[in-house]
C-alpha cells in the first residue's frame, strides 16, 4: 500500500529536530499539498491561509517521525484533513457567517470550475481532490481518511453525479 | 475534456503566497518552538504559579492567625479545649459538610454555654481538632486550619 498507517504512536514518536535547512526542504515538499487540500475543502483562501499554518504548528508540537517520504506526505494530508475537520466544527465558524458570494472578492485567476466546486459538500469535495489532484486510490483515500472503502467509493460517486448536475451544459467533461 | 485534467490545471493556481510561506518558516525557526525552550518556558511558568498559590493562602492564614487571642480569651471555648480532643460535639454531615446551616440571626439563644456547643457542633470536625490543639498548645496554633477554625468561629457574632 502506497500510504503506510497513521498510528497515535507515529505522531508522538522521536524528536525529530531539523536544521533550518532541512525545516525549509520540508515546508517546500509539502506547502502545496496541504494548502490546496485545506483550500479544497474549505473554498477560500482566507480559512485556507489559517488551517496551512495550523498544520504546521501540529508538526512543531509534535516533531514525529517519519519512515519516508510517502509517510510524510500522508501525515500532513491527514492533519490538514483534521484541522478542517476542527475548525468546520468550531464555535467560531458555526457563530460567523461568511460574505454572501455577491458580495464577495474573488481573485480573477479563479476559474469556474473552482467556483462550481464549492457548491458540492465539504465532504465530496475532499474527495474529489484527492482522487482528481493526489492521484489517490480509493483504499488510499479511505486509509487517510478513516473510512471504509466502500464508503469512499460511494461518496465518490455521488459527488460525481452531483457534480454532473452542477455542471449542466458540459457533457463534453469526461469524468 | 477531461475533468482530472481541467482540475488539476485550476488547482495549480492556487499556492500558498511568499508571505505565508515565509511566517511559517521563520515560525518553524523561531526559537520558541523547540522544545527545550518551550519545556524551560513551562517549567518556569508553572514554577510561579505554583509559588503565588502557595503563598496566597499562608498569607491569608497569617492575618487570620494574629487574632487567636480572640478564642483562647472565651472561657467557654477554653472550657471545650480542656476536654479531650475526641469529645468534641459533632453534628450529623452532608455532602458539603457540617458548616453551619442555620441562619445567624435566629442562632442566637440566650445561654452563652449552650451557645457555644451549637455553634462549634457546626463547625467541620477537621477545624474543630485544630482548634482544640490551638488552644491548648497556642504557640503551635498558627497553621492554615487553626486560622481557618478561628475565622469560622469568629464569623459567629456571639464572639464579637
Amino acid at each position: 500500500m502506497l500510504f503506510t498507517s497513521l498510528g497515535a504512536n507515529d505522531e508522538r514518536s522521536a524528536v525529530n529536530a531539523l536544521s533550518p535547512e532541512e525545516t525549509d526542504s520540508l515546508i517546500a515538499r509539502n506547502a502545496e499539498a496541504v494548502y490546496r487540500l485545506a483550500y479544497a475543502r474549505l473554498g477560500n483562501r482566507a480559512d485556507a491561509d489559517d488551517i496551512f499554518q495550523q498544520v504546521f504548528l501540529r508538526y512543531l508540537k509534535r516533531r514525529p517521525h517519519f519512515a519516508n517520504a510517502e509517510h510524510e506526505r500522508a501525515w500532513f494530508l491527514r492533519v490538514c484533513a483534521n484541522c478542517t475537520k476542527s475548525w468546520w466544527n468550531s464555535a467560531y465558524r458555526r457563530h460567523n457567517s461568511a460574505l454572501g458570494t455577491d458580495i464577495a472578492y474573488e481573485p480573477p485567476e479563479y476559474s469556474d470550475l473552482l467556483s462550481y466546486l464549492n457548491r458540492l459538500p465539504q465532504n465530496y469535495r475532499t474527495l474529489i481532490h484527492l482522487f482528481y489532484y493526489e492521484d489517490m486510490t480509493t483504499a488510499e483515500i479511505a486509509n487517510l481518511l478513516g473510512r471504509k472503502e466502500s464508503t469512499v467509493r460511494m461518496q465518490l460517486t455521488r459527488a460525481r453525479r452531483r457534480l454532473k448536475e452542477i455542471l449542466k451544459g458540459a457533457e463534453d467533461i469526461e469524468f | 475534456m477531461n475533468f482530472r485534467d481541467i482540475y488539476r490545471a485550476d488547482m495549480q493556481q492556487i499556492c500558498p503566497d511568499a508571505q505565508l510561506l515565509a511566517d511559517t518558516a521563520s515560525l518553524l525557526h523561531s526559537p520558541v518552538g523547540r522544545r527545550p525552550w518551550r519545556w524551560a518556558a513551562a517549567a518556569a511558568i508553572s514554577a510561579a504559579a505554583l509559588v503565588c498559590a502557595l503563598s496566597l493562602p499562608l498569607m491569608q492564614a497569617d492575618d487570620l492567625a494574629n487574632q487567636p487571642a480572640l478564642l483562647c480569651d472565651q472561657p467557654d471555648i477554653a472550657a471545650y479545649s480542656g476536654s479531650a480532643v475526641g469529645d468534641f460535639p459533632t453534628t450529623e454531615s452532608n455532602s458539603l459538610g457540617s458548616r453551619a446551616m442555620l441562619p445567624r440571626e435566629n442562632a442566637l439563644p440566650s445561654d452563652k454555654d449552650f451557645a457555644v456547643g451549637v455553634y462549634l457542633d457546626q463547625i467541620p470536625n477537621m477545624y474543630l481538632t485544630t482548634l482544640c490543639l490551638n488552644c491548648l498548645l497556642p504557640n503551635q496554633g498558627s497553621g492554615i486550619g487553626a486560622a481557618v477554625a478561628c475565622r469560622e468561629i469568629a464569623n459567629f457574632k456571639i464572639f464579637n
